[in-house]
């Protein structure tokens, strides 16, 4: 029975220690991704900055020069931060299979914010420079039972992979509380999730492909607009 | 994701992998001795081969050919065939062998099952070592005399030997072949250090007559009386021990179906004879047997087959609501198609869990075909099915729970 025991005693010692091998492995991993989150999150800062001087510079120096600048910049940002969103998403989730973890809270809410920051940015340039790119807002959340959030993120991630460079599209959180996103709800006077925004006009409620196709397409024309439905 | 979903992969990983790690100690400890004969102190006791028989016309000459040609004297070899009521030629090759001086003839005139022969030979028998056999079974000519050396220890109860299948042809034999070298086999020998032998496999093996006497005989009313009789020494307090030196080889289910309902009948036999002697479980005085093989064993399954079934669900759900979003942009399959490079950070723990667990399994087998001399290339097929076998355990035990727990009637055959 002592042989046994001390079988026993091993065999717990080698598995336990396999056990902490792969936990602490997904510590390390758990490390990397919030490594590679924030160098992104940086590299967006930075070209945030860069925005703003040369915003700076559009007061002093006039539209013409640094509208071209700034056009490029946009297009670059605006996929930098679509990308950035989903692997926010795609980290908490892999990591909240192991413990909640804040850290992606905080950064949710900093992306939301630098999200708000660059609409008013792309607002602003897009009657100076006359930059054509259609501006979308959508609003989610925790949506009631019937709420569709989720399939209306699944099918305006599909559209904005199909016409990306046609149209400005930034998603806001409603559950992080941040009073930046209170306000944007306030002034577009949104009571129900999902909704969706475009040029000002606020569409509440779930609407598929074809639907959304059309709203869009009422509001510019898009490579996606079937010609009887282009805006005349 | 919810918590109790990640404790269940915990649980049944750590468990599992438990089990993995000591079997791999006790393969290393003693890898010296596994194949160890032990000679007996009376010399060439009488033992007899009770060899019951349900219409094996096809295989039943090869059973008791295989019987006479034994390297045991035999004088001193008793043959007891049981047909139990054939409806095929089963009798009839049988009473061909009726002149034989060694063996001795029973006709049931209607199908009684199994234990019931098998109690009928031991109460013709006067012999001190009793073997059961089945009909489709052959054995190598030194099965008996390298098995009955463990009987030297007078606590040995019954003595298991290692099973092969024989002639693996098709993909499912040779799947089988793999898990009755590795499941019926090496493992029974790994559970005979730590006295946690569970089974005393029908197609071959020996126990001392007056225990069986003793304890009543085998069970008629059980499905599974090799697995039965095996829980009730165990109870009695006896030792079950494996020679892996020696060999029987059998045949196995050549199709899934017949397969299905092989294992519906075993894996429902086990849970009824885990019910009857519930009692074991957790007693101190049944040893490693009721307090760490009993609990573990079915712990791991009862998990398992819960892991299995949440996972199932979570995936198919999964699926379905993936499926049932793509109506929402007309189905435009083409549009997902993404060609970025997998992301390693987006790896999740459960993947690490689940590689792990494969990657210990997959070390279990190929030590287990080393220290078993069987050749990896030979059977690879084989290695790479029982590898993936685990998803069928899981039907047949969730058909064998739903058996056991709506009383539906399962057949011997």
């Amino acid at each position: 029975m002592e042989v046994n025991r001390r079988l026993f005693l091993t065999a717990g010692i080698i598995t336990a220690l396999i056990f902490t091998s792969i936990y602490s492995l997904n510590l390390i991993l758990g490390d990397k991704r919030e490594d590679a989150i924030l160098n992104r999150m940086e590299e967006i800062n930075e070209e945030f900055s860069e925005m703003q001087t040369i915003t700076y510079l559009m007061r002093v120096y006039g539209e013409n020069i640094t509208c071209i600048a700034l056009r490029e910049q946009m297009s670059y940002l605006d996929e930098k931060i679509w990308k950035l969103g989903e692997k926010i998403d795609s980290y908490r989730k892999v990591t909240e299979e192991f413990s909640s973890d804040p850290f992606y809270i905080n950064q949710k809410k900093r992306f939301n914010r630098q999200e708000v920051v660059y609409l008013t940015m792309m607002r602003d340039m897009k009657e100076k420079c006359g930059i054509d790119q259609l501006i979308v807002l959508y609003f989610y959340g925790k949506c009631d039972e019937n709420g569709k959030c989720d399939e209306q993120s699944f099918v305006l991630t599909y559209i904005n992979k199909k016409i990306d460079p046609e149209i400005a599209l930034y998603s806001f959180d409603t559950d992080l509380d941040l009073p930046s996103i209170d306000i944007l709800k306030t002034i577009y006077n949104i009571t129900e999730l999902p909704a969706i925004v475009v040029e000002d006009e606020t569409y509440e409620g779930f609407h598929d492909r074809g639907k959304l196709e059309e709203i869009l397409c009422s509001h510019q024309n898009l490579s996606i607009c079937k010609p009887d439905k282009q805006v005349k | 994701m919810n918590i109790v979903y990640l404790s269940l992969v915990y649980t049944v990983w750590f468990m599992s992998t438990y089990f993995i790690i000591l079997y791999l100690l006790i393969f290393i400890q003693k890898r010296s001795v596994f194949y160890k004969n032990i000679e007996l102190k009376e010399g060439k006791p009488k033992i007899t081969v009770i060899l019951p028989a349900f219409n094996e016309e096809d295989t039943i000459k090869a059973s008791i050919h295989s019987l006479l040609s034994m390297d045991y004297p035999q004088e001193r070899l008793e043959i007891i065939l049981v047909n139990d009521g054939s409806t095929d030629r089963t009798g009839e090759v049988m009473e061909e062998y009726r002149d034989v001086e060694n063996i001795t003839v029973v006709n049931n005139k209607v199908n009684q099952g199994k234990a019931r022969c098998l109690n009928k030979g031991l109460e013709l028998s006067r012999s001190r070592y009793i073997a059961c056999m089945d009909s489709d079974s052959r054995i190598k000519p030194d099965a008996i005399e390298k098995s009955l050396g463990f009987f030297r220890d007078p606590d040995v109860g019954a003595v298991t030997i290692r099973i092969d299948v024989h002639e693996p042809r098709t993909l499912l034999e040779k799947i089988i072949g793999v898990e009755y070298a590795i499941g019926l086999s090496l493992t029974l020998k790994a559970l005979s250090y730590i006295n946690s032998i569970h089974v005393t496999p029908g197609p071959f093996s020996i126990y001392r007559s007056d225990v069986l006497r003793e304890m009543g005989g085998f069970d008629e009313e059980s499905i599974t009386e090799d697995l039965e009789i095996a829980y009730r020494l165990q109870e009695h307090g006896y030792r079950i021990e494996n020679c892996l030196s020696t060999r029987v080889y059998t045949t196995v289910p050549r199709d899934l179906k017949s397969l299905y309902n092989q294992r519906i009948r075993w894996y429902s036999g086990a849970l009824q004879t885990v019910y009857k002697y519930k009692k074991l479980m957790f007693n101190r005085e049944n040893g490693c047997f009721g307090m760490f093989f009993l609990p573990f064993n079915y712990g791991v399954i009862l998990l398992g087959l819960i892991l299995f079934l949440s996972s199932l669900y979570m995936t198919s759900s999964n699926i379905y609501t993936r499926v049932s979003y793509l109506g929402f942009i007309d189905y435009d399959l083409m549009s997902l198609i993404n060609f970025e490079v997998i992301d390693p950070l987006a790896i999740s723990i459960l993947y690490l869990f689940a590689v792990s667990s494969i990657g210990a399994s997959i070390v279990l087998t190929l030590v287990s075909f080393r220290v078993l001399h069987k050749n990896i290339k030979k059977n690879l097929t084989g290695l790479v099915g029982f590898i993936l076998f685990f998803i069928l355990y899981q039907v047949f035990w969730l058909g064998s729970f739903y058996s056991v727990l709506f009383n539906r009637e399962i057949k011997w055959r």
